[in-house]
């Protein structure tokens, strides 16, 4: 008598790693590039319903606050239920937001979509998921890679999504093209499958790591120095960041560059943005993370420096974007590969959504410190010097960091 | 890093990058206007498009330029008269728009509140 040994059945196509990644590069470049199109639409939106514009800034200012608020939780959602759910209800959720904001016929509506709905769709289908599934999927040595190409895809979804909004809205209308946007959040469904690859939920893990609760880990975290640097160091970038993407358009305008001129060098920032990321990702393999972030920070500081010392022209307009897109976002897969080294993988999504929610405390005040001292002086220097004393703050801060797992994560 | 690692980057990069191109002049040919459409427009000439000739076909389709773009070969122009555009292929435009919120935006993490040419200015 025979019987028939218990063979388990194949692992689905889309489990493949190459498929897993992929799918979570496109992933990030619908979350990044649909929300990248919000600006487009203020105009439209507040024309159409004879809104103020304080009814639709109110709306992306709770969908930024959300989103930060919002992103520890979700990581920690799916550090505890797996990437897959947590992507997938995200994608729901901000399809959802998107589709109201098309709808809405009140600004309480409109707030509830566009910031309440869709600043939580955001955090949950956010890269933070994506790249902490990508860093448990793939071994160490292949970590940083993944790192960066996810930073690139979205970096390369911002690029890319923002004149296709505009060809709709030119084409079909705001609200039609709203639509196509909130059908295209939908892409983050199917997308979102892949991660149920269980190697991508729940990747090797040191004996302490596995030990470890959630509470332990956080615990762990916000009493080890360096995952405390890193946090301070990600605020600086979340600053700078968010101060040059909505201030540097006026300040160019200011120096007698034309807008068109100032668009055009702007979309230089995305694309050498995507080199910068995918490059970043490829360093931050070959060993040390801390020093290239440290020098990010600084050579920052030095472009800064010597843009707004310099008499603005076309040329130093387009030599400092430039040069500016490599180091944008080349930040990250520095920042969450040291995450990753010093806590391992299990909980990465939840730490490194502490640290992006410095970030966007940063981010925050960079916009608004950006619009209050130029209100209040006639000029943006100020916040431009208090950029560049933040990078030389950040360069230090990161130097002193250990790149080695935490104490209680070592030897396990 | 090995190569199949690159290759996967360069293939996901640059399929997406057709993909876009195809959707965007799918939506960019949608989106041109009619032939008896008037009033602002951005005129698009062919990429190379002397000054002078692009400023003369204006003139001579009836338009009143407003002014030359950066990319130099595209126009903002105006006529209350209709059929603005029709003239102005007679002329060489290649083809016409409202004029896109074609905003570039950059990553960041931070979304845009507003259209950045509601921002103040120096």
């Amino acid at each position: 008598m025979t019987t028939a040994a218990a063979t388990p059945s194949p692992a689905p196509w889309y489990y493949a790693p190459a498929i897993v990644i992929v799918s979570g590069c496109l992933l990030a470049m619908v979350n990044f590039g649909v929300r990248s199109t919000f600006g487009l639409f203020t105009a439209p939106i507040s024309t159409a319903h004879d809104w103020p514009r304080e009814i639709f800034s109110l709306g992306m200012a709770l969908q930024n606050l959300l989103w930060g608020l919002a992103t520890p939780v979700a990581g920690a959602l799916a550090d505890r239920f797996g990437a897959a759910r947590v992507l997938i209800a995200g994608a729901f959720f901000y399809a959802l937001g998107v589709f109201v904001m098309a709808v809405a016929p009140t600004p309480l509506m409109f707030h509830l979509g566009g910031g309440l709905l869709t600043g939580i769709g955001i955090a949950m289908s956010s890269f933070g998921i994506v790249m902490a599934a990508l860093g448990r999927l793939v071994g160490p040595e292949r970590r940083s890679w993944a790192f960066g190409i996810a930073t690139a895809a979205s970096s390369m979804g911002q690029f890319i999504f923002a004149p296709v909004a505009g060809a709709l809205i030119a084409a079909y209308g705001w609200q039609v093209a709203l639509k196509v946007m909130a059908a295209l959040s939908l892409l983050m469904l199917p997308l979102a499958l892949p991660f149920l690859n269980p190697r991508a939920n729940a990747g090797p893990t040191t004996a302490n790591e596995a030990a470890m609760t959630l509470r332990q880990t956080l615990a762990s975290a916000f009493s080890h120095g360096s995952y405390i640097l890193l946090v301070f160091g990600f605020f600086v970038c979340g600053f700078q960041i968010a101060f040059v993407t909505v201030h540097l358009p006026p300040y160019l305008a200011g120096h007698g560059i034309t807008p068109e001129f100032a668009g055009f060098a702007i979309a230089f920032i995305g694309l050498f943005n995507i080199i910068g990321s995918y490059a970043a990702g490829i360093i931050g393999g070959r060993g040390n993370k801390r020093i290239p972030l440290s020098l990010i920070y600084l050579i920052r500081s030095v472009v800064v420096t010597l843009f707004i010392l310099t008499p603005i022209t076309n040329t130093t307009t387009l030599l400092f974007t430039s040069t500016l897109g490599l180091l944008w976002l080349s930040t990250v897969p520095f920042t969450i590969g040291l995450v990753a080294v010093m806590f391992g993988t299990r909980y990465l999504a939840t730490l490194y959504g502490f640290v992006f929610l410095s970030h966007q405390i940063g981010s925050f005040l960079g916009v608004w410190l950006g619009g209050r001292i130029y209100d209040a002086t006639g000029s943006y220097d100020p916040v431009w010097w208090m950029g560049v004393a933040l990078g030389i703050f950040a360069f230090f801060v990161h130097l002193p960091i250990r790149e080695r797992a935490a104490p209680a994560f070592a030897h396990g | 890093m090995a190569l199949h690692e690159h290759r996967l980057a360069m293939g996901l990069f640059g399929g997406v990058a057709l993909v876009w191109l195809a959707s965007l002049g799918f939506l960019l040919h949608r989106a041109a206007l009619p032939e008896t459409a008037s009033g602002d427009m951005l005129a698009v000439f062919r990429p190379g498009t002397a000054q002078d000739d692009a400023l003369f076909a204006l003139l001579n389709a009836g338009g009143t330029p407003i002014r030359q773009t950066a990319t130099g070969f595209v126009w903002i122009v105006t006529d209350s008269e209709p059929g603005l555009v029709g003239r102005l292929k007679k002329e060489g435009m290649v083809a016409a728009y409202r004029p896109l919120p074609f905003t570039p935006t950059v990553a960041g993490c931070f979304a845009l509140p507003e259209g950045v040419e509601r921002l103040p200015r120096k």
